[in-house]
Formats: C-alpha cells, sequence, structure tokens
C-alpha cells in the first residue's frame, strides 16, 4: 500500500514537470504523450488504491486500471515514436519482438488462467516491447554485441520460465531464482548503460531509448516475479518513471 | 421495471421535431443530444447482458462493466462523426459535449424513474455528479481526439490510450459513489472539480480555434 502511494505522489509530481516541460518547449507532441501516459498510470493506481480501501480483502477482477494499464502502454509506445520521428521500422525485430510478447502472454496465462486480462494486455505490452526494441536499432544505443546478448536474455528467461511448467516440484525454486538472476542482470545493466547514456552530452534519442526500454524491462520483471522480488521489481519500477522523466529532460534540453 | 425504450420515444419525438425546423449548429447539437440518449440505451443493454454473462449484481456491474461498456459505445458516434464528417476542431468539441448531455440525461430520467425524485437533494447530486461526469468524459475524449487528428498521430493505439482515460475515471467515480460514506462525497465532488480544472485550459484553446 505504501508503495502504491509513493508512486502515486511521485507520478503527480512527474506530471506536473511534465507539463511545465511540454508548454515551454515547441515541439512538444512526446511531452504530452507521455504526460498523457503518466496520468493514465496515475488514474489505474488511484483506481487500485481506492478499490483496496473500500472492497478491502476482495481481489479486483479485470476492470478499469486494467484498462488503464494497457492505456499507458499504448501512450509510452506513441511518446517514444513520436520522440524520435519516422524512422525505419526492422521488419525482423518486430517479428522477434512479437514472438517473445506473444510468448510471455502464453506463460500468463500459463500462471494466472485469466484468458482476457492476458490477452489485451499482452497486445498493448507487446506493442511496447516492438517499439522499445526497434527503438534500439534505431538510435544505436546499443551496439550489435549488446542487442545480441539482450534477445539472448530474453529467449533464456522464456526458456528457464517454460521449463518450470515441466519440471519436478523440486526443481522449481532454482529455475525461478536463475530467471529472477536473469530478469534482475539485464535490468542493472540497462539502468548502468542508461546513466552513461545520461552522462553524455549528446545522443538525447539513444537516452531516450534506454530509458523507456528499461521502462519496458522493469514492467517485464514485475509481471514474471514474486514474493521478495516483485516488491524490489515494483520500486524499481517507480524510479525508472523519475528515469524516463530523466530522459525526456535531456530530449527537451537537446533540442 | 421501466420501459426505457417507451422513455427514449417520448423525450426524442419532440427533439427529433425540433431537429426538422433548425438548421446548422443548433441541429448539429440536438442530432448529438439524440445521439447520445440512443448509446445511453445501447450501452445499457449491453452491460445488462455482460453483467448476465459475468454473473454479477447491479453495484458490482456498475463498478466493472459499465464504465468500460458505456465510455466505448460514446466513443463509436464520436468516431462517425470524425471520420464521415470531418468537422472543425469546435464543431467536434461541440457535438461531443451535447453528445454526453444527452447520454447523462437518458440515465438519469430512467434512474429517477426507477428509483424516484422525491427527494431534491438526492436529484440534485445525481445531476451535478454523473451529468457532469459524462460531459467531462466527453470533453476529455474530443479533446484528445482533437489532438491526435492536428498532430497526424491518429492511430488505433493512440485512440485506445485516450478511451482508457476516460473508462478510469469513470470507473473511479463509480467505485467511490458505490459504498455510502466520506467516499461518495468525494466521488460526487470529482466531475465538478474535473469541469472547473477543464474550463480555464478548454477556453484558452477555443480561443486559439477560433483565431486559427
Amino acid at each position: 500500500m505504501i508503495g502504491e502511494i509513493l508512486q502515486l505522489l511521485m507520478l503527480l509530481l512527474l506530471l506536473i514537470v511534465c507539463f511545465r516541460y511540454a508548454r515551454r518547449a515547441e515541439d512538444n507532441l512526446y511531452l504530452i504523450f507521455t504526460a498523457l501516459s503518466f496520468a493514465t498510470l496515475m488514474l489505474s493506481d488511484l483506481y487500485y488504491l481506492t478499490h483496496s480501501h473500500l472492497r478491502e480483502g476482495m481481489r479486483v477482477p479485470f476492470a478499469a486500471n486494467d484498462i488503464a494499464d494497457f492505456g499507458m502502454f499504448l501512450l509510452m509506445s506513441t511518446a517514444l515514436s513520436t520522440a524520435l520521428g519516422r524512422r525505419r521500422q526492422r521488419t525482423g525485430v518486430t517479428i522477434a519482438a512479437m514472438a517473445f510478447a506473444a510468448a510471455n502472454v502464453a506463460l500468463w496465462i500459463g500462471w494466472s488462467g485469466e484468458w482476457v486480462r492476458d490477452i489485451f494486455g499482452g497486445l498493448s505490452y507487446g506493442w511496447f516491447i516492438c517499439v522499445c526494441f526497434n527503438s534500439l536499432y534505431q538510435t544505436e544505443a546499443l551496439c550489435r554485441i549488446e542487442r545480441t546478448a539482450l534477445w539472448a536474455a530474453c529467449a533464456l528467461l522464456i526458456a528457464v520460465q517454460t521449463a518450470g511448467f515441466f519440471v519436478p516440484a523440486g526443481l522449481k525454486t532454482p529455475l525461478n531464482t536463475g530467471a529472477t538472476g536473469v530478469l534482475a542482470a539485464v535490468e542493472i545493466w540497462l539502468l548502468a548503460r542508461f546513466l552513461l547514456s545520461l552522462r553524455r552530452e549528446h545522443r538525447a534519442d539513444a537516452t531516450l531509448s534506454l530509458g523507456f526500454t528499461g521502462y519496458m524491462w522493469v514492467t517485464l520483471s514485475m509481471y514474471m516475479s514474486d514474493g521478495v522480488a516483485y516488491v524490489v521489481f515494483a520500486n524499481a519500477f517507480t524510479l525508472h518513471l523519475l528515469l524516463v522523466l530523466l530522459a525526456v529532460r535531456k530530449k527537451v534540453k537537446a533540442a | 421495471m421501466i420501459y426505457s425504450e417507451n422513455i427514449l420515444l417520448c423525450i426524442s419525438i419532440p427533439l427529433l421535431l425540433t431537429a426538422v425546423y433548425t438548421r446548422g449548429a443548433s441541429r448539429r447539437s440536438l442530432a448529438a443530444f439524440l445521439a447520445g440518449m440512443l448509446t445511453c440505451l445501447l450501452s445499457s443493454y449491453i452491460s445488462g447482458y455482460l453483467t448476465l454473462l459475468a454473473g454479477m449484481d447491479l453495484n458490482a456491474s456498475a463498478v466493472y462493466i459499465s464504465p468500460t461498456a458505456e465510455e466505448i459505445m460514446k466513443l463509436l458516434p464520436l468516431l462517425f462523426y470524425l471520420f464521415v464528417y470531418r468537422p472543425g476542431e469546435m464543431t467536434l468539441a461541440t457535438f461531443a459535449i451535447s453528445l454526453g448531455a444527452g447520454f447523462a440525461t437518458f440515465e438519469n430520467c430512467c434512474y429517477l424513474l426507477a428509483t424516484g425524485s422525491e427527494s431534491l437533494a438526492f436529484t440534485l447530486i445525481r445531476g451535478l455528479a454523473v451529468g457532469v461526469m459524462h460531459i467531462v468524459c466527453m470533453l476529455a475524449m474530443s479533446l484528445s481526439l482533437i489532438m491526435v487528428r492536428r498532430y497526424r498521430v491518429f492511430t488505433l493505439a493512440t485512440v485506445v490510450g485516450c478511451l482508457s482515460q476516460a473508462v478510469v475515471f469513470h470507473a473511479l467515480y463509480n467505485l467511490l459513489v458505490s459504498v455510502p460514506g466520506p467516499s461518495a462525497y468525494v466521488g460526487y465532488v470529482l466531475p465538478i472539480v474535473t469541469a472547473v480544472a477543464f474550463y480555464w485550459p478548454y477556453r484558452k484553446l477555443r480561443q486559439a480555434w477560433r483565431q486559427s
């Protein structure tokens, strides 16, 4: 509950800052979309908190906050793609990203059994994954070896999580720990690359791409973990909102 | 039990006749108002069907199903008007507000007929809260559509993204008023506060549209 309240306050602050940037900047469309995505997430959090308070103990069914989360991913995707302008989308990357998203949806359905929520969520989140991975190629935010390593991590993650359905109960815990380790390692690596990119004077687009990709990855980490790992990733998610704003700020300054 | 189709007929016949004798912006507003009422009826059918399908009670349906069904249904005539008639920015916003007003009016009529209208305080709250909420949602949606059209980013992703805000705002209101007590009072005030907050930016935008 405290984590959600902190996230809500953080979002309110980011929303105000984002709108202030949007008023000053000339080419401000991506700022408006970023602000709108923050506003959507804020409303979703507000709904979740209100539901938890008013209907204590009752599980939130597939409802408005899920739709708001889907909307948030779509608005984030639009913010990133408008910030980068009309650049060539790589068909191979799009197909691979879609396959990764589809594998994730299959895993979510396997874990939760909620078809409708997971399929609709997967569509919007899959689109976000596509835009993020394409942006890494378009801005060359990561070098070729790093991009290959990222794809390898994605494949490893899917393989390990799928294996979790078939192995004996005793092997599930080490597999889960391994998957959490991969998620955390990629998360730290992306964070380090983002901070390095943020310090450099130029390449605002690359920083933006890394910021949004980090945000996408931390969301994936939250969806793929439980217990203590989930709490850690949820806090990292709040931190990532701030990182997205820093990336946007760099882009505004560069313009 | 009320027969909402009969109520719709009774209200819409004089409005249809008025539309025959009017021209231009007045006729457009009347048409939007009528479309809003019809949309309300259709969305109540859909919400009712989904409620039965999900096995929910009316209270749960108002929180979990109605906001999504109603906002999607309200978006459809707006999109139809946008694509078929290609209106100007000011015209689209006015159409959306009239659509929301028609929706809210018909919903309030049916609600008051079903539950009674003896309490003046209750009817005032109903008018100021639900009535304003539908208008605010439609205004926000129309402004989003105007923005995405102006900047040539009119895609499914942007439309669904903007729709999701209206859905969650509507659901938040329904959730707050579903439980009696302080939360319900917050819920009743929420649409009015949002409408006031929207007024100044909307006025600025309207001036900008007039100048352009």
